[in-house]
């Protein structure tokens, strides 16, 4: 069992039960458009650091869009901290050779 | 002012150094670690663009990643609950999002030892960086921009306009409504690999006949007119993170699975490849004239994301000269993204002023490692393998041409290393274009690959008249045109193609003087090679010209089938010990296959890229 697994487990609660508006075919003859207007308020580049689990929940409450439970930022700061890798030296950073290569049949995204 | 761009951990991984707005390096790590298109953190092009322009962490203003993981998990949880299989979807991003993107500024630490003066790592939003990497190299003042990729962050497709230092972008479409992943689900099902096939997909087109093209449209994506679209996601599987494509897909082309890697190409591939082509030409398009109706202007257009590479829909769009001038970003997936986001925060962060160049700032996309001639001697004399030297005079270009002129392969290694996914030369397979069966023979024997995949040709820039009919210059081999006096076989094909699925007839067929770079639909994706970018390049084409009355060479990247392209000394004479290549020509240095000492193969086959 992986160190997030609790963690895992309620994403996946909440997910399964979200409330979002999601269909399938979502394509509609009568309107004009699909384009959504973009506003970077004039920002183009972010800075931002981050040390504890409340200093990224924040963050994720600044920053996302999706239609939430208020766990879930909280839950995700402490999947983030639980799985961050302590780099010993430099070989440490790379994947096993098998994660490195792209996967065939999906795009990775 | 140094600025360090990186893009990592999706694909390509790339790194990229500017000082005061000038393009010093860029480079992709899959050229260090030799696995195609690396997406692990490039600890070695980071290594490279230091070392190239000699300085520390300590000299760096800032370090910019060109996306920014919080909102990718802010659409990962979206996915989560969109998708069938919420349980698959949350598995298949989990540790990358949580371990890796969301820590790259430890990544950042551990290799640097810092961020440079800025103390922190900067973040540049996804679709921005593939924005500023197509503007602020470009030599326009004022363009509009569009970018299209399969995803970054939340978005898939934007609009914008860049001005002066500016970028700005007004109009997106979101997430999972991508014209890459549409592209993606075909390339899966045609049976090539996601992330590595579609410029197969891009090269099987021209054989099929898009029949499934209202199908496309009529159930799988609606198209507006102004070039605005939507997936039908009741037929795509991407979601849950597993395969791009379900069942209902299937059915909707006939029923039975996506094509295994291994078996034969079909006329059902043939036409699907047509047809979501001419779909994505057709969204282009009409991106394009949205694009000039916002920006108010028909003059410029610059493009980024990995659908600007494809080359055909960019050959039409210059076709329908929406706008006047077309300039597209020759690294134009998410490696690119590592430049863009270095130069949107020199310029657009930090408000520097910037000085458009007359051709372009991207120096020929030259930006990668080059050799000493000191070094290829030294490495030659180790190992013993012997050469000719020469100086870069009438007598060195001579020699290329004359083995040129006698069908020989010949792999070309010279100066610079290219930035993105095009050989322009220095770090390419060169042969004679007037051979029909030249293309058979480097698809079989020398690169390894699919015998129907097309070569291009390099042409000297004055000459391209002359040999196409394409109406645009570019030295990064970005549109495809049509070769001159050749012929369409596209009506040849569908007759043969009703007997027999045997593609080789087929390519051998003479369809144009030069035939080996003439793909079935009289079609090339042309590199025009100019004296001033690429002066070695540009006088083998010039010589092989006068001397044997043809000006235009085949350019192939040099590599074998699966392989990122030859980066090192090491790498080039690997490759041409391994394949049927007769001559390896190492800057000024020429060594001839049948004088080279027996060579043990250590592959026995290659792998499937």
């Amino acid at each position: 069992m992986s160190q997030t697994e609790r963690e895992k487990q309620i994403i996946k609660m909440w997910a399964s039960e979200s409330k979002i508006d999601y269909r399938k075919n979502n394509m509609f003859k009568d309107v004009d458009t699909y384009f959504t207007t973009i506003n970077t308020n004039g920002i183009s580049v972010s800075e931002y650091d981050f040390n504890n689990i409340p200093q990224l929940e924040k963050l994720f409450n600044e920053l996302w869009t999706i239609e939430r439970d208020d766990s879930v930022p909280r839950i995700c700061a402490i999947a983030a901290f639980k799985e961050r890798i302590k780099y010993d030296d430099m070989k440490d950073m790379r994947n096993k050779d098998s994660d490195r290569v792209l996967p065939e049949f999906i795009y990775n995204m | 002012m140094y600025i360090l761009g990186i893009s990592a951990l999706y694909h390509d991984s790339a790194a990229a150094l500017i000082k005061d707005g000038e393009i010093l390096a860029a480079s992709q790590e899959e050229r260090y670690t030799r696995i195609k298109h690396d997406k692990s953190f490039p600890i070695n092009a980071i290594r490279y663009c230091m070392n190239y322009a000699k300085i520390t962490e300590k000299d760096l203003e800032a370090v910019v990643y060109y996306d920014d993981p919080i909102f990718t998990i802010d659409r990962f949880l979206y996915n989560a609950s969109a998708a069938e299989d919420c349980e698959e979807a949350l598995n298949s991003a989990w540790e990358s999002l949580f371990r890796e993107k969301i820590w790259v500024s430890d990544l950042v630490k551990k290799t640097l030892g810092g961020f440079g003066r800025k103390g922190s790592l900067l973040y540049a939003k996804h679709h921005m960086s593939h924005a500023a990497s197509a503007f602020y190299p470009s030599p326009f003042e004022k363009a509009a921009i569009i970018t299209l990729d399969g995803v970054g962050e939340w978005n898939t497709t934007t609009i914008g306009e860049g001005n002066g230092n500016r970028v700005r972008l007004y109009k997106k479409i979101d997430y999972p409504n991508s014209l890459g992943l549409l592209y993606s689900a075909f390339t899966y099902f045609c049976g090539f690999r996601v992330n590595y096939g579609d410029y197969k997909l891009m090269g099987l087109a021209p054989y099929g006949i898009p029949r499934y093209y209202e199908l496309i449209k009529d159930k799988l994506i609606d198209i507006k007119e102004d070039g605005s679209f939507r997936l039908n996601m009741e037929f795509f599987d991407f979601q849950n993170g597993k395969r791009m494509t379900n069942q209902k897909f299937a059915e909707l082309f006939g029923g039975g699975e996506a094509r295994n890697s291994n078996s034969d190409i079909t006329k059902r591939e043939m036409d699907m490849a047509s047809s979501v082509q001419k779909v994505v030409e057709e969204v282009v398009i009409k991106l394009a004239k949205t694009a000039s109706e916002i920006t108010n202007q028909n003059d410029n257009l610059v493009m980024a994301g990995g659908v600007a590479l494809n080359c055909v829909a960019n050959g039409e769009l210059v076709k329908n000269r929406i706008f006047k001038n077309i300039w597209i970003q020759p690294a134009a997936g998410d490696a690119g993204g590592a430049l863009g986001a270095a130069l949107l925060t020199y310029y657009d962060q930090f408000r520097k002023k910037r000085i458009v160049e007359k051709n372009d700032s991207q120096k020929g996309s030259f930006l990668g490692d080059g050799f000493e001639e000191n070094e290829i001697e030294d490495f030659l004399k180790k190992h013993g393998f012997p050469y000719h030297k020469f100086t870069f005079n009438d007598a060195f270009f001579s020699e290329i041409a004359r083995n040129l002129n006698e069908q020989k392969v010949i792999g070309l290694f010279e100066g610079r290393m290219e930035f993105g996914p095009r050989a322009l030369g220095h770090r390419s397979i060169i042969a004679d274009p007037r051979s029909a069966g030249m293309q058979s023979h480097l698809n079989k024997s020398i690169k390894y690959r699919e015998s129907f995949r097309p070569f291009a040709p390099a042409v000297l820039e004055e000459d391209l008249d002359k040999y196409f009919e394409i109406g645009i210059n570019n030295s990064y081999m970005l549109f495809c045109g049509k070769v001159k006096g050749g012929i369409d076989d596209g009506e040849y094909i569908q007759n043969y193609l009703e007997s027999s699925n045997d593609l080789i007839p087929i390519i051998n067929r003479k369809r144009s003087i030069l035939p080996a770079i003439t793909h079935v639909d009289n079609s090339a994706r042309i590199q025009t090679v100019n004296y001033i970018q690429n002066p070695i390049f540009y006088n083998i084409i010039r010589t092989f010209k006068e001397k044997y009355s043809c000006g235009v060479v085949i350019n192939t990247s040099f590599n074998v089938r699966g392989e990122p392209i030859v980066r090192s000394i090491d790498d080039a004479y690997r490759c041409f010990m391994e394949t049927e290549m007769d001559v390896l020509v190492l800057e000024n240095y020429i060594l001839y296959k049948q004088e080279q000492p027996e060579w043990n193969c250590e592959r026995s086959y290659y792998e499937p890229d």
